[in-house]
């Protein structure tokens, strides 16, 4: 107890079911993140270009679904990540009351799978509260990972060694201002890999929207599907697009990450 | 070891063998769709489809294995020979029919639009900029679609779903099958006085049991059956049974 | 923080503090003079780290008080960051933010709590790294320095919230030898200054050359005290004599 307990804590963060961020220091041409990107890109123009039209027909269903799928994401990231700080910071508040309230809300809603909550909050609620699609749609997801980013944002505050704490509160910072400017930026760092994973698992996610009728990137290509019977066209489309999506994505999550590590550059 | 291996895969071969004792079928339905397939308190698929497709077996001396089934994706799932037959209330319609095979029609229906009690409408032109429920893949999609009237087509797992939003009154109006919206309007103790069949379309569809192409035999024996069931009145008593009180 | 007129500027009194079952302070009593220079020695886990954190509380104590400029610390209606603002620390792993610059590392605490604005801030710190003898290094990041350049960072960051008490926590043990005649450098000049220190050390040289006093302590209790040559010259307790027959 005499001594600070220094860097030891690992920077150690659960994995997700989302993506794998590549490595930024990734430099070869030939990396599973490249293949996988031509690999889809050039399927998904040789299907459309080259295959039976069904492909190109499908494809052309699906514009004004990816723009849904994009705007529920972003949506509900704006609000998620918000909730997860709140969260995460509350999971490990000293105040009693607001860490149990916190912890409290990770147990129920990890506890329920998030096609029922989406089910909850529009049709069952829809008894005393009228939530439109949108919103519901986005309240169900944020909800849902605002629990899971919450347990991300916890370990990555708790892996920043004690004593930028201790540096920050002798300097005369109090609890709060040194969470905002020591602990948070520095957390940011080992947070955003998980973060940007839980978003795009986010993006994913957002296709079981459409069983409330959202018209998303998945329930175009059902309704495509339905009347044409393509049912392979119409999915296979549609796991490229996803693929191509959730993989530009997993990039720019790993350009940031990497920006964010310019302080450990040594000389 | 040697002599077990042998056993089990006999066993296997023995329940893969198609000359099992009586000749069955799996019928699939969306058991989502009152009153033509839905599911009693006994999760047992029932309704008028149902009914139909058993008094078709019986008469063409096949059993039958009822099924619930979603129904997006019931075509993909026939297509790939998960069942045998489709009791679904599929219309017949000439995309359908390139793909697959139906028998003489089993039901007559038109298209109609639910709305809140009191409102109705005297064409599907009348909705345009409104929401409009429906299931996904069902006909009532496609002729809104096809009428291309500007409403904006919001399509669900299943047709309750839609009504359910329909009386919750986030959208304005449901399109379906008659027979269903007559059920949902009118038969339904939670919606009671809550909603009415605002407009029917002219149009009649036919509805048949749907198989993958290339079963002849098996649709000949299915369309005999049919022609006599309607002949003798049956198909008439069935009607009344299932769709009598809605109408 | 002004030193009062007569009184001590720190006053420890029956001091208990237990992690656990341990008794890591027991009973112990201390006072310190405005402009005094303590250096505290003992054996490690005999409580002398634990002292000096409570001193600005980042040990909370279980029994007695302490006091600084006759605010009690533990006074829950006394505010412990204005408190702090007036002691100083410097850790043993120099805990410098990493993803802060030198020079921001230095200006980041008196623009944010004394309200400074950004030149006036840049100035003191630019003035601070100078006596510290890091000028040049004001715009790189931590990592990029050794350690013994960091630990002057960290003496320079404690600095510029011009406290009126420096607490040194083993400022250099984990530093490679050749490093640490430049942090003691710092903190002689420091010293001639007339700043109020309170240093754990392992640094006997030091403790001769800067020391008003010097503080034995061992299982958590002060075994003896006094100027360092008489201490250092004539222990008269065993133990004492026995830690620096170690070191020595």
């Amino acid at each position: 107890m005499d001594k600070d307990e220094g860097q030891s804590k690992a920077n150690i963060i659960m994995v997700t079911d989302g993506p794998a961020i590549p490595n930024p220091r990734e430099r070869r041409l030939i990396n599973a993140w490249s293949i996988a990107l031509t690999g889809a890109i050039l399927s998904l123009l040789l299907l459309c270009y080259a295959g039976p039209s069904s492909y190109r027909e499908a494809l052309l269903f699906l514009p004004d679904g990816i723009l849904l799928t994009f705007k529920l994401t972003a949506l509900a990231i704006c609000c998620a990540v918000p909730l997860g700080l709140l969260t995460g910071l509350g999971r490990i508040s000293r105040n009693r009351c607001v860490n149990l309230i916190a912890s409290t809300y990770v147990e129920v809603i990890r506890g329920i799978p998030l096609l029922v909550q989406v089910f909850y909050i529009y049709f069952a609620l829809s008894q005393f509260l009228r939530i439109q699609g949108v919103p519901a749609a986005v309240i169900a997801v944020s909800i849902c990972y605002g629990a899971y980013m919450g347990e991300v944002f916890r370990a990555g505050i708790l892996a920043i060694p004690k004593g930028q704490t201790e540096a920050a509160r002798s300097l005369g910072f109090n609890r709060f201002q040194t969470m905002f400017y020591v602990v948070l930026p520095q957390a940011w760092r080992t947070i955003l890999p998980p973060v940007g994973n839980e978003c795009i698992a986010m993006l994913k996610d957002t296709a079981l929207v459409s069983v409330i009728g959202m018209p998303d990137m998945m329930q175009r290509a059902r309704s495509f599907a339905s009347q044409s019977y393509a049912y392979f066209e119409a999915y296979t489309v549609v796991a490229l697009v996803y693929l191509i999506i959730t993989l530009l994505l997993s990039k720019i999550v790993s350009v940031i990450e990497a920006r964010l590590n310019y302080y450990d550059r040594r000389k | 070891m040697f002599r077990r291996l042998l056993l089990s895969l006999a066993t296997v071969m023995l329940l893969c063998s198609p000359a099992a004792a009586a000749e069955k079928f799996v019928v699939a339905g969306d058991c989502n769709f009152p009153p033509f397939e839905y599911l009693n308190d006994k999760k047992e698929p029932i309704g008028y489809s149902m009914d139909y497709i058993t008094e078709v077996a019986k008469r063409a001396g096949f059993e039958v294995e009822l099924r619930n089934v979603a129904w997006d994706g019931i075509f993909a799932g026939l297509a790939a020979g998960n069942y045998d037959i489709l009791a679904s209330t599929t219309t017949i319609t000439p995309e359908r029919q390139k793909t697959f095979d139906f028998s003489t029609p089993y039901y007559g229906l038109t298209q109609a639009v639910i709305m809140p009690k009191g409102k109705t409408i005297k064409s599907l032109a009348e909705l345009k900029g409104k929401t409009v429920g429906s299931q996904i893949g069902i006909t009532g999609v496609f002729v809104l679609r096809k009428a291309n009237v500007g409403a904006i087509i919001r399509e669900y797992d299943d047709v309750g779903l839609a009504i359910a939003d329909l009386a919750a009154g986030r959208i304005d109006a449901v399109i379906c099958d008659d027979p269903v919206a007559k059920y949902y309007a009118n038969k339904r103790k939670d919606f009671e006085g809550k909603l009415n069949v605002a407009y029917q379309t002219g149009d009649k569809e036919y509805v048949g049991f749907c198989l993958k192409k290339g079963r002849k035999d098996l649709l000949d024996r299915i369309n005999k059956a049919v022609e006599e069931i309607k002949k003798d009145g049956t198909e008439a008593k069935m009607m009344e049974k299932w769709m009598g009180s809605s109408k | 923080m002004t030193a009062e007129s007569n009184g001590p500027m720190i006053s420890i009194t029956n001091v208990w503090k237990y992690f656990g079952q341990f008794p890591a302070l027991q009973d112990v009593s201390l006072d310190i003079a405005p402009g005094e220079r303590v250096v505290i020695i003992g054996p490690s886990g005999s409580g002398k780290s634990t002292l000096l954190r409570s001193i600005n509380r980042l040990e909370e104590i279980d029994g007695g008080s302490i006091t600084v400029n006759g605010q009690d610390i533990n006074d829950k209606s006394n505010d412990i960051n204005m408190l702090r603002r007036g002691m100083g620390m410097v850790f043993q792993q120099f805990n410098l933010f990493p993803h802060k610059t030198v020079l921001e590392n230095l200006t980041l605490a008196p623009r944010k709590l004394l309200d400074l604005s950004r030149t006036d801030a840049e100035n003191r710190a630019l003035l601070l790294l100078k006596k510290v003898g890091i000028s040049d290094k004001a715009n790189i990041y931590p990592a990029m320095l050794s350690g013994g350049q960091q630990q002057r960072v960290a003496i320079a960051r404690a600095l510029a919230m011009q406290p009126a008490i420096m607490l040194f926590d083993e400022p250099t043990s984990a530093l490679d030898p050749e490093m640490v005649n430049e942090v003691l450098d710092v903190m002689i000049n420091l010293a001639e200054d007339g700043m109020t220190m309170v240093c754990v050390t392992h640094e006997m040289g030091f403790a001769r050359t800067v020391a008003d006093r010097v503080i034995f302590m061992d299982h958590g209790q002060i075994i003896e005290s006094g100027p360092p040559d008489v201490l250092f010259g004539s222990p008269r307790h065993p133990r004492l004599r026995q830690f620096l027959n170690q070191i020595l």
